[in-house]
């Protein structure tokens, strides 16, 4: 079990709910990715004869995400300023019920990079506000520091552009994260691609990951979910366990007293 | 009567209507939405005392998925 936020969970696995084939689809693969935190959006109802439900939201997603009984996350995505990330907030924590909210101010179209100076500032309103807040940033140290100074517990650097399946571009930036802030919890949010991104990610200290794309869009959702929860407890058991450090000198494993055919040069 | 947004689409209302008139006059049958009026969230509790006028703009917004 690991602490997150106000929670205890077991899986350090935080999962979208976009776009999967089918809803039952979705339902199967965030089963079985073992998660219990699951990203949630709110959009506008269509108005007119066509029932919200066609776009997939509204009351059967609602009832179907309900009876999975997980934590909610809901998000901010698609807000281009601090004042619209508040007000859905403000509007996510009614409709959900829950004080979390990923946080996520855009700050460019083309690469979807979040927007630090607007991030920054709703930080500090919805804090003040009593939310929980986990904002998608960059993996810019001093942004990470000063959004941890502002309240939060919790920082979510990106691993790469949304949807890229890029994985970790920036290894380095992402562990000196890791190493100047020890207390805060870590969730590479964005550009996993494959569950060797997850373990890579897990292998740094990272508390968790939070994906969507990567299994959502698989050829198999299903057993992409199952293949990502066991990558999370891998790169999990392999950080706690202490790595070796890396040599460039070779080292043979088998003992050499006995070798046969030994003979000295 | 009033020319007012909901969800960027013009729509019409009886001057002096308040959310709860817009849900029933537009017949909004989602069971769960959250209401902003001119980029303010209104909470469901001031539903009735916000009157709204001309030219406002109103979101009602519902559960979707998300990444």
């Amino acid at each position: 079990m690991w602490q997150l936020a106000d929670k205890k969970i077991s899986s350090r696995l935080l999962i979208g709910s976009a776009l999967y084939p089918s809803p039952d689809l979705m339902r199967k693969a965030i089963t079985a990715s073992g998660s219990e935190v699951v990203t949630v959006s709110l959009r506008r109802q269509n108005i007119g004869s066509a029932k919200a439900s066609a776009n997939g939201g509204g009351n059967d997603f609602w009832n179907l995400l309900k009876s999975l009984n997980l934590n909610l996350l809901p998000n901010t995505a698609g807000c281009h300023s601090a004042k619209e990330a508040v007000t859905t907030a403000e509007m996510a924590r009614e409709v959900f019920g829950t004080n979390w909210i990923k946080l996520e101010v855009i700050g460019d179209e083309y690469n979807l990079q979040p927007d630090p100076f607007a991030t920054l500032e709703a930080t500090k309103e919805l804090v003040s506000q009593g939310f929980e807040v986990f904002p998608y940033c960059t993996d810019d140290l001093v942004l990470c520091q000063k959004l941890a100074e502002a309240g939060c517990k919790i920082l979510m650097p990106w691993g790469s552009p949304i949807g890229t399946g890029k994985g970790l571009l920036n290894p380095y930036a992402l562990k000196n994260i890791r190493e100047r802030l020890p207390n805060i919890t870590l969730i590479v949010d964005a550009g996993i691609g494959l569950p060797s991104h997850a373990v890579q990610a897990l292998e740094l200290g990272y508390d968790g990951v939070l994906l969507n794309t990567a299994v959502a869009q698989a050829a198999d959702p299903i057993k992409m979910a199952e293949a990502f929860k066991y990558a999370l407890l891998a790169g999990r058991n392999g950080y706690e366990a202490g790595a070796i450090k890396e040599k460039n000198l070779a080292k043979p494993s088998t003992p050499t007293i006995g070798t046969p055919f030994w003979h000295q040069s | 009567m009033i020319t007012l947004q909901l969800n960027g689409e013009d729509k019409t209302l009886k001057a002096g209507s308040s959310i709860v008139d817009a849900i029933n006059v537009w017949h909004l049958t989602d069971k769960s939405f959250a209401v902003a009026v001119n980029e303010e969230f209104i909470p469901k509790s001031a539903y009735a005392d916000v009157s709204l006028i001309e030219g406002d703009r109103i979101e009602l917004l519902i559960p979707m998925q998300g990444g």
